[in-house]
C-alpha cells in the first residue's frame, strides 16, 4: 500500500512538471516570440517572459488572432469583407470600426493634401500591385491609367451618420495604407490588456514597441538601406514608439531601367517619384503608417515642410537619389 | 553456496528516493525546452510554421521546395548570407529583399508561406525593417 502511494505521488509530480513544463522552464526574462502570416504579411510578436511563459504566448495569440480578425475584415479582395462588398455592391459601410477607420483615413487624405488616398484601389490593380493580381510587368497604356484615375477619388467618399456611401458609383475602397498600422495598435491593446509590460510587435515593415526587453535595455531596431547591403539607421525606443517604412524595394518592377513600384501618386497615376523609401517614427501606429506613405507621395519638398510643421514626428527620408534626410542623428548610409 | 541476505533482496528506502529522482530527472530532461540562440549562423526554413531545413551560412548550398505558389529556391553564399534565387509567385517580393546574413534578419513570402530566418550568433536588434 504504501509503496503504491510512494509511486503514485512520484508519478503525479513527475506529471505536474511535464505539463507545467513550459512556466517551469522558461527562465524569466527569456524572449518568447511567435509568428503568423496576417495582414497581407509576416507578422511577429516578442515579449521577454514576465508574467508567466503561458500566459504571455497565450497574450501573443491573442493579439495575433486579433490581427488575422482585422486582416479579414479589411482586406478588399476577400469577399467577407464589407470594403469588398462596397467596391463590388455599392453595399454601404456600417460597421462602426471600418466606418471609424475610413473617416480617419479620409482626415488624413485632407490634412496631407491628397498624398494619402483610400480610393487608389484601381490603379494598384492596374499595375498589378496586389498580392493576388497577376503581376504584368509592364507599364500600362496612358488611356489606361486615365481610366483607372477616373475611378479614383478620396472626395467621393461619403460619411454620414456611421454610414459610408460613395457619390460615384466606380470608387473603390482600400484601406491597405493603414490597416496594418491599425492592426498593429489593436495587438498592442490585447497585449497590454492581458498584463503584458514589454512587447515588441512587427507586421512588414512596421515595428511596434512598449516596455523594456530586459531592465535596463531598451528595444532595439535596425534599419536597412533600400538600395543597398546594411543598415542606415539604428533606433532604441526608450519608451512607447514605432517606425513604419515605406519603399520603393519590395513591390516593383523595372522596365528599360526606370523602376515601376506601388506607391502611387493619386494626382498622376504613375508610381510617385520623390522617394526610395520614408520612415516615419512616432507613438501611433496608425498614424505612423498613414503618414509614410502620404510623405513618400509628397516628395522630399512638400514633405520637409509638412514635417517642419510637425516636430514631434521622427523621419528618415531617402530621396530618389538616396540622399537621406533625418530627424535622428545617427541616419547614415 | 553462501545465500545472499534476506534485507538486501527489498527494496531500501533510499531506493525509493533513487527512483523518484530518476523519473524527475528524465521528465526535467524530456520537457526542458532546447535552447536555440547562440552557435554559429544558420537559415532555418519554415514552411507554414514547420522548420523544413536548415542551412549554415559558411557553406554554399541551395534548396528548392515546390509549395503553393510553385517553386522556390533559396541560395547560400559564404561572405553574402542567403537569399530567394527562384519564385514563381506573382510579384516577387521575396527575391526583392535581397540577402539576409544577421541574426533576426527574415525573408518572407507571403503566397508560399514561407520563411527565411537567420539564427544563432548574437543578435544586434530585436527588429529589422527596411
Amino acid at each position: 500500500m504504501k509503496k503504491a502511494a510512494i509511486i503514485l505521488i512520484v508519478l503525479a509530480a513527475a506529471a505536474a512538471v511535464y505539463v507545467r513544463r513550459e512556466d517551469i522552464f522558461t527562465p524569466k526574462g527569456k524572449l518568447i516570440e511567435r509568428s503568423r502570416f496576417t495582414m497581407d504579411t509576416l507578422c511577429t510578436i516578442q515579449a521577454p517572459n514576465v508574467v508567466g511563459a503561458s500566459r504571455t504566448r497565450a497574450a501573443i495569440n491573442k493579439a495575433l488572432d486579433r490581427m488575422s480578425e482585422i486582416g479579414v475584415k479589411f482586406n478588399c479582395t476577400s469577399p467577407d469583407s464589407p470594403l469588398y462588398q462596397f467596391n463590388h455592391y455599392r453595399t454601404p459601410i456600417k460597421d462602426p470600426e471600418l466606418v471609424a477607420l475610413i473617416k480617419y483615413s479620409l482626415d488624413t487624405s485632407r490634412d496631407t493634401g491628397g498624398a494619402n488616398d483610400p480610393t487608389v484601389e484601381p490603379l494598384e490593380d492596374l499595375w498589378g500591385f496586389y498580392t493576388t493580381s497577376k503581376s504584368s510587368g509592364t507599364v500600362p497604356s496612358q488611356a489606361a491609367i486615365r481610366a483607372a484615375l477616373a475611378k479614383t477619388g478620396w472626395r467621393k467618399i461619403i460619411v454620414r451618420n456611421g454610414e459610408v456611401t460613395a457619390t460615384d458609383k466606380n470608387v473603390c475602397l482600400d484601406l491597405g495604407s493603414i490597416a496594418k498600422g491599425y492592426a498593429i495598435g489593436e495587438a498592442e491593446k490585447v497585449l497590454k490588456a492581458e498584463g503584458i509590460p514589454s512587447a515588441l510587435i512587427i507586421g512588414g515593415g512596421q515595428v511596434q514597441a512598449f516596455g523594456h526587453p530586459a531592465p535596463g535595455r531598451n528595444w532595439k531596431v535596425g534599419v536597412r538601406n533600400p538600395r543597398h547591403d546594411g543598415y542606415m539607421a539604428s533606433l532604441e525606443f526608450p519608451k512607447e514608439d514605432g517606425i513604419s517604412t515605406a519603399g520603393d524595394y519590395e513591390r516593383y518592377f523595372i522596365v528599360n531601367g526606370v523602376r515601376y513600384h506601388h506607391i502611387m501618386d493619386p494626382a498622376t497615376g504613375y508610381p510617385a517619384r520623390g522617394a526610395m523609401s520614408v520612415s516615419v517614427i512616432m507613438p501611433d501606429p496608425t498614424d505612423a503608417d498613414a503618414l509614410d506613405t502620404s510623405l513618400f507621395v509628397m516628395g522630399p519638398r512638400k514633405a520637409m515642410a509638412y514635417l517642419k510643421k510637425h516636430p514631434a514626428i521622427g523621419y528618415i527620408f531617402v530621396d530618389s537619389k538616396g540622399k537621406i534626410f533625418s530627424s535622428r542623428g545617427n541616419a547614415g548610409s | 553456496m553462501e545465500s545472499v541476505p534476506q534485507k538486501l533482496l527489498g527494496p531500501r528506502p533510499q531506493d525509493y528516493i533513487l527512483g523518484a529522482v530518476l523519473v524527475l530527472a528524465s521528465v526535467a530532461w524530456l520537457a526542458a525546452p532546447t535552447s536555440a540562440g547562440g552557435g554559429e549562423l544558420r537559415a532555418r526554413l519554415v514552411h507554414d510554421g514547420r522548420t523544413v531545413g536548415e542551412l549554415p551560412l559558411d557553406a554554399p548550398a541551395t534548396r528548392s521546395f515546390n509549395f503553393e505558389a510553385g517553386e522556390i529556391a533559396v541560395e547560400v553564399k559564404p561572405g553574402r548570407g542567403i537569399h530567394i534565387s527562384e519564385t514563381h509567385c506573382p510579384n516577387k517580393i521575396c527575391m526583392h529583399e535581397g540577402w539576409i546574413d544577421r541574426p533576426g534578419e527574415t525573408i518572407a513570402c507571403l503566397p508560399n508561406r514561407f520563411l527565411v530566418e537567420i539564427e544563432g550568433g548574437e543578435r544586434e536588434y530585436d527588429a529589422v525593417v527596411n
